[in-house]
């Protein structure tokens, strides 16, 4: 019993000089917790825009990007010109709002200029499928992309969408489970060193295998199937074969995961790249709506998709097709 | 690096003693059963809850693989006790279910279809939640067992759940489900004042008896009550696989509003 009460007081003392360690939340047997709902919504683009200088925003720079980003999506609520149907008004959407303070100009660290280091063939693809979209031609279900399909947009948790940024981890000594709020997708990660699975297994956001690096979880993945037919909203994204990625989960604070992934793929890029999207449970740093995850039912009330292949179908009859 | 040692040991203790608080806190000093792992129904139930003989499967001219293999069934009294109106419907969801059974185009099952599909549910349980990840159609649900107040925000597919330890069982109230979901591929079915009571205690580690009370006035004359096994995946290997079946059912659902791609 006495050496139990000598143990508490050392353990203060330590515990009470250890500052910053000591605000990240651990797990019972002794690694850091993941837990929480997460986002990782923010107005820093994953890329630097070409008329962005490599350097980081001052706070001035930061002001007027959040302050046209209200404007932009308030212009949301406004009727739709004439012909157009119009799309989401701000009820539907949560778009990240804040840029991140530290004022870096892009969400790619590496390389340096912040930009995907595309092969010129597979960025001339990426050109020719962004400019199709909301074009068309619209023949079939396939002519839409893998998120109006609801099938998916892809593995990494980078801020890409307007709404639905949100994770919700759940660590357990051997697996980690990451709800993501859009498509309601799941990833569930063995922590506990087995083999992938053989690669036949092709899976839409690849098979991960986790493992701890001192306090940092690193969770590859591979093995993804052969999606690379399917139009993709972000090409980059795609399930195929010949991608491999690595994100490290690395919690500093009991607001913060520092969140970094690696895209490798020899046959799309000249090199690895990798991005940096600090996730945080305050929601209202990034001016996104606080609380617990949704089901996003996407597919069971997409009505979009069937009505777009018959507004395709009707204007081919009226041209006589 | 001596300094490291011991902050790690103190820091892992202390965790350990917070842990059992926080654990405790939601079920009276021991700790919870583990129900970690990857569960599978073995019965019918997904078939038909009631008792049935096998039967052939929908549409004009079913092949062998789309028959419903026959069961004893799993409600408790054999026959759910629906009010009248309610069994004439559900004959004629069986009559229709070719076109009706809405897991046909790959919807969210449902509570508690979900978890005697004829595919894997794994389950992720820390002190305050329990993830329930179903490999068909990648649903999923949080219990929440820190949240008792916490009531359902919208009514969702898949329902809001809230739970507690009751001694070593799970008991989890299901609320807010949509009426769409079906409780098999029979036509059993629910309205959109369902409540389900659910209970979940392991019958050795590899057995976990899964017993849901269901009670809606507007559909069944008194609540009724279903049970079954879950049986463990003992494959060391197990995990969940892809099923994400909209790719599977794009073509039944829009392939009428679809045309050939011209030849460029």
């Amino acid at each position: 019993m006495r050496e139990r009460v000598l143990a508490l007081a050392w353990c203060g003392l330590f515990l009470a000089g250890a500052g910053a360690a000591a605000e990240v939340p651990m797990t019972p047997w002794g690694k850091p917790s993941l837990e929480g709902v997460w986002t990782t919504a923010t107005l820093t683009p994953l890329e630097r825009p070409e008329t962005v200088a490599a350097a980081p925003l001052t706070e001035a720079e930061r002001a007027e990007m959040e302050a046209d980003a209200e404007a932009l999506w308030e212009s949301f609520d406004q009727p739709p010109p004439p012909g157009s149907v119009g799309g989401y008004n701000r009820e539907w959407l949560d778009p990240g709002m804040k840029a991140l303070p530290d004022g870096r100009p892009a969400l790619i660290v590496d390389p340096p200029d912040g930009r995907i280091p595309w092969r010129p063939d597979a960025r001339a693809a990426a050109v020719a499928e962004r400019a199709r979209y909301g074009v068309g031609p619209y023949y079939s279900f396939t002519d839409l992309d893998t998120g109006e399909r609801c099938l998916s947009d892809g593995v990494t948790m980078a801020p890409l969408q307007p709404y639905n940024m949100n994770y919700q981890i759940f660590q357990t000594e051997d697996h980690l489970a990451i709800v993501h709020e859009m498509y309601h997708e799941y990833r569930i990660v063995p922590l506990d060193g087995r083999p992938f699975v053989p690669e036949e297994v092709g899976q839409w956001l690849g098979d991960a295998r986790g493992r701890w690096q001192d306090d940092t979880l690193v969770i590859v993945s591979k093995g993804f199937a052969d999606k690379s037919d399917y139009y993709w909203a972000w090409p980059w994204r795609a399930a195929r074969p010949s991608l491999k990625l690595v994100e490290r989960l690395r919690r500093v604070d009991r607001k913060t995961i520092d969140y970094e992934f690696t895209v490798e793929d020899p046959e799309m890029f000249t090199r690895p790249w990798t991005a940096s999207a600090p996730m945080t449970t305050d929601q209202a740093s990034r001016g996104v709506t606080a609380g617990p995850l949704y089901e996003f039912a996407c597919h069971e009330g997409n009505y979009a998709l069937p009505n777009i292949l018959r507004g395709a179908r009707l204007e081919a009859q009226l041209a006589g097709e | 690096m001596r300094h490291g040692r011991v902050r790690a040991r103190c820091v892992r203790g202390f965790a350990l003693w917070a842990g059992t608080l926080l654990a405790g806190g939601a079920h009276a000093g021991s700790a919870a059963p583990d129900l970690n792992g990857i569960w599978q129904a073995l019965g019918s139930a997904h078939w038909n809850v009631e008792p049935h003989a096998a039967h052939a499967g929908p549409g004009p001219a079913p092949d062998a693989l789309a028959a419903a293999r026959g069961g004893l069934g799993v409600v408790e009294g054999d026959r759910i006790p629906y009010q009248p109106w309610a069994r004439v419907r559900q004959r004629e969801n069986f009559r229709n279910r070719g076109d009706r059974d809405p897991l046909r185009n790959c919807f969210l099952p449902g509570v508690p279809h979900a978890n005697y599909l004829p595919y894997p549910l794994q389950i992720v349980q820390t002190p305050t939640h329990v993830l329930l990840a179903y490999e068909f159609a990648q649903a999923s649900r949080t219990v929440y067992l820190d949240r008792p107040g916490f009531e359902a925000p919208v009514d969702s597919w898949m329902g809001h759940s809230r739970g507690h330890w009751e001694g070593e069982t799970l008991v989890v109230d299901v609320t807010a489900q949509r009426a769409d979901t079906w409780l098999d591929q029979a036509g059993n079915f629910h309205g959109a004042a369902l409540h389900v009571a659910e209970r979940y205690s392991l019958e050795g580690p590899n057995h976990l008896r899964y017993e849901a009370t269901l009670t809606d006035p507007e559909v069944y004359e008194r609540p009724w009550t279903l049970s079954m096994l879950l049986y463990r995946q003992m494959d060391p290997r197990a995990q969940l696989l892809d099923f994400k079946c909209v790719e599977f059912v794009e073509d039944r659902m829009y392939g009428e509003l679809s045309r050939e791609k011209p030849d460029a």
